[in-house]
């Protein structure tokens, strides 16, 4: 790295105090919160399980209530994320906080031995406890922050795609409010240097384990008797036969199932899979799945 | 498409060898991954390629080599629980 260059560039940047390294938001954090206050009160859990949808200021179902909650959180969650990488920005070369950092476990994060930002972590916790004020300010602003940054929006994100996911495929009793509610809290967590560091700092922890365990499974499936499983089979390519213009009984299917139904006829037809290889787990689920599809399909299964 | 599918840690090697022929067979996929999450064994099966007309078996690895079976191809290895600790196998398909 040319110091010099960035010593340079430092002065230069200094004179520019006017500078803004973030354009102006186009909705405010407080107008958002304003606007979505029914949705962020904690009495959601109460109205959710409420009898009278009345209490859901409309007569909208829990599924739609549920939804309506989660987008408005993770909206809000994800304006405060925006707000609070946009000050670390801007407080990026002050002192203070980058000594912070050193105290939540900068040598601990160094110690995993790969990807530049880890070693430049190594290095400037080093100068930190040697000697704080030789520590360059300019590799934690250009590498150390940008890093702690990606592995928050990596966090975040993973928990983002795992709560849409079962949004579309779930209903409100397969996945509830309750159940968002937690994830929604881990989403929240994940944006913070706390969570990014303990990212860094667990992967160093398990670096001899983390190439065998990099699986993450959908669902764990039970070995079935034979003649079940060849019941299973039977089922399994009836769905996969079912042709575009078979859209409704999928869709049917879906329903009494009581997974999502999805306009996207591969999609929907995955999720059943998915679905019926969880639950069909014995001769008595096979009938009983058997039995319901009867009536729906004139197949015995 | 990829179906990682978890197998619960204390299945026996013949267990979870069944295990990963019924999936294939479920799916009409083939087995294409071994591994695990920390906690259950994960096999992973690509459902886009057709039911193969033999299923999959599994053996263990010999100090981490998968070792040449006569008239079986190499699918891949990767440590998996058997019987509630952590072996490697590896994974072939009868030709």
């Amino acid at each position: 790295m040319n110091y010099k260059i960035f010593g340079v560039l430092g002065i230069v940047l200094t004179g520019c105090a006017g500078i803004k390294g973030t354009p102006s938001p186009t909705v405010k954090t407080e107008d958002a919160l304003s606007a979505l206050n029914a949705y962020l009160k904690v009495d959601v859990l109460t109205k959710s399980d409420s009898t009278n949808p009345k209490d859901r200021n409309k007569p909208e179902q829990s599924k739609v209530w549920r939804d309506t909650i989660i987008d408005a959180r993770i909206t809000i969650a994800d304006l405060y994320f925006r707000d609070f990488t946009n000050d670390l920005h801007s407080q990026g070369t002050s002192f203070n906080i980058l000594s912070d950092f050193a105290v939540l476990g900068m040598s601990a994060a160094g110690a995993l031995a790969s990807g530049g930002t880890t070693n430049v972590l190594a290095a400037a916790s080093a100068g930190v406890t040697g000697a704080r004020g030789a520590v360059d300010k300019d590799i934690y602003y250009r590498e150390t922050l940008p890093g702690l940054i990606r592995t928050m929006e990596a966090n975040r994100k993973e928990i983002l795609v795992g709560i849409k996911t079962k949004m579309k495929s779930h209903d409100a009793s397969q996945y509830s409010l309750g159940d968002a509610l937690y994830d929604l809290q881990r989403y929240e967590n994940a944006g913070t240097l706390n969570s990014a560091l303990s990212t860094i700092t667990g992967k160093a922890d398990e670096a001899a384990n983390t190439a065998d365990e990099t699986l993450s499974a959908l669902f764990t499936a039970t070995i079935v008797p034979e003649d079940v499983n060849d019941r299973k089979v039977k089922l399994a390519d009836y769905i996969r036969g079912l042709k575009s213009n078979d859209k409704t009984t999928l869709d049917k299917i879906a329903k009494l199932i009581k997974i999502a139904v999805t306009p996207d006829m591969e999609t929907e037809r995955e999720f059943i899979l998915d679905e019926l290889n969880k639950r069909i787990n014995s001769v008595v689920t096979m009938d009983e799945i058997s039995g319901q599809l009867k009536e729906l399909t004139n197949e015995a299964f | 498409m990829n179906k990682q599918i978890g197998a619960i840690s204390t299945y026996d090697l013949s267990e979870l060898q069944k295990l990963a022929q019924q999936q294939e067979n479920y799916y009409a996929g083939v087995l294409i991954g071994l591994g695990n999450d920390g906690t259950q064994s994960v096999i992973v099966i690509d459902s886009n390629k057709g039911r193969p007309n033999k299923f999959v078996i599994l053996k263990p690895t010999v100090a981490g080599v998968a070792i040449e079976l006569p008239n079986h191809a190499f699918i891949c290895k990767g440590t998996c629980f058997i019987t509630g600790v952590k072996q490697e196998l590896a994974a072939y398909r009868p030709q």
